[in-house]
């Protein structure tokens, strides 16, 4: 009976250490593996990252001004594949989708108005033979410069 | 006997390691124990759906208020010496986010000195916060240091409050965090609203505090993540008052579109827009920010 009830407290530190440890998993991640990836933009300052499992979907609101260019970047943890990203307008157009791009974790991009964009995050579902599902942590980070007016004038 | 004892202890685990997280998460949003904290047992494998909420940083609205021709006025600013005032941590909070603002106008507009008290002040609050010295001291060291290179102080700006943004958020205190972005938006608000008068192109500054409409539903949301959060609740209550006016204000698109700029990889956005908005608008707005923001910064 000792030895089981010593089985139950073991059990229970890692099951516990294992699911409060996530945050500060999370944490590092991004710092190492993300924030650098926003280089040369300045990081706005505001993280939105969480633990996602195979087959989660997040979305984010966001505002954009037209003085700036901008960058947002989708970092995963590599065992959760590769993460699919759209980008859609108040009114539902889509102007972005990575899947396009190879599934590039960033967009770098400028408007000439302010507008208000939707990003939907897709985490890859399991596949079938997988027993499990597997989580990981996910950031969305975005980025900003001054609006570089050599597009500009070509544009004009 | 002994499986049934295998089975005990193996629901006493799982009780006590969930009840363990529990005490861990009360802090935590609902939508972050929902992504935390589910069976990954394939057969009871869902989608989850984690919303975020952001809105743009103050840096953003400073540099916007810069290029319409603005003159610094330090009186709108909060001044220092209410820093004495703010015992609690969610005033601090509050208070870093106002404090945020107005050393991202004071250093845009090339305020040296005054940009070096308020980031002395912002130490202060952030080591008062709790934020550990080494997730901080390296930016703030930096910050001191590259005062007179304006690039340099908004980029570590941007960094000192996204290190405070994730140690709150990873340490189950996203109301912290959620205020400090509050403080930060009333503050920005609040200048703009009271420097338009005297700046060379003032309809740009009104329109961008109009186009704020799309920010409010944001921030408000970001709010109700946490109701159990008291002083959150009566802030919600407040921009919720705030959103009423913002609604009445009209924003249309016209012939939005998209194409790649593929010699420089940037994607661009091109439309017309009109904003529809009156006076009266914006001095309900005014009326109803400065409300707010005295009841953050006293």
């Amino acid at each position: 009976m000792k030895r089981i009830l010593f089985l139950v407290f073991i059990t229970s530190i890692i099951l516990s250490y294992t699911v409060t440890n996530s945050f500060s998993q999370c944490k590092r991640f991004t710092k190492n593996n993300c924030l650098p990836k926003l280089k040369p933009y300045t990081y706005n300052g505001q993280l939105n990252s969480a633990v996602l499992s195979q087959g989660d979907e997040a979305y984010l609101k966001l505002i954009f001004y037209p003085e700036q260019e901008y960058r947002i970047l989708v970092c995963g943890n590599p065992i959760l594949g590769n993460i699919h990203f759209r980008l859609f307008t108040d009114n539902g157009v889509l102007v972005y989708d990575n899947e396009t791009m190879d599934y590039l974790p960033f967009w770098d991009f400028k408007t000439d108005q302010t507008i208000e964009l939707t990003l939907k995050i897709m985490v890859p579902p399991a596949s079938e033979d997988d027993y499990t599902v597997k989580d990981g942590c996910v950031s969305i980070l975005v980025g900003f410069k001054e609006k570089n007016n050599k597009t500009d004038q070509k544009k004009n | 006997m002994i499986s049934k004892h295998l089975f005990l202890a193996t629901l006493l685990s799982i009780v006590f390691a969930i009840s363990c997280n529990n005490n861990q998460s009360n802090n935590y949003d609902d939508t972050e124990k929902d992504t935390l904290f589910y069976t990954t047992s394939k057969e009871a494998e869902k989608k989850v759906k984690k919303i975020f909420y952001s809105i743009p940083s103050p840096i953003e609205l400073s540099k916007l208020l810069k290029k319409s021709g603005v003159i610094f006025d330090k009186e709108i600013l909060n001044p220092i010496t209410n820093y004495d005032k703010y015992l609690t941590n969610q005033k601090l909070a509050l208070n870093m986010g106002v404090y945020g603002s107005d050393v991202s106008y004071a250093r845009i507009m090339d305020q040296i000195q005054t940009s070096f008290d308020y980031i002395i002040i912002i130490r202060k609050i952030s080591d008062k916060l709790g934020i550990p010295e080494e997730e901080t001291k390296e930016i703030f060291q930096r910050l001191e240091a590259n005062i007179n290179n304006k690039d340099s102080v908004l980029q570590l700006i941007a960094q000192s409050y996204g290190k405070a943004d994730s140690y709150f958020k990873n340490n189950g205190q996203g109301n912290i965090a959620a205020m400090i972005i509050l403080g930060g938006w009333i503050e920005g608000m609040y200048i703009a609203l009271n420097i338009a008068e005297n700046a060379q192109d003032k309809e740009m500054i009104y329109r961008r505090i109009a186009e704020q409409k799309m920010s409010i539903t944001n921030l408000l949301e970001l709010l109700k993540e946490y109701p159990n959060d008291t002083l959150l609740n009566k802030y919600a209550g407040d921009i919720e008052e705030l959103k009423v006016v913002f609604d009445d204000i009209n924003i249309i698109y016209k012939n939005k579109n998209v194409e790649i700029d593929t010699s420089q990889k940037i994607t661009i956005i091109s439309g017309q827009s009109t904003v529809s908005y009156t006076d009266e608008h914006l001095n309900k707005i005014k009326e109803l920010v400065a409300k707010i923001r005295n009841s953050i910064i006293n």
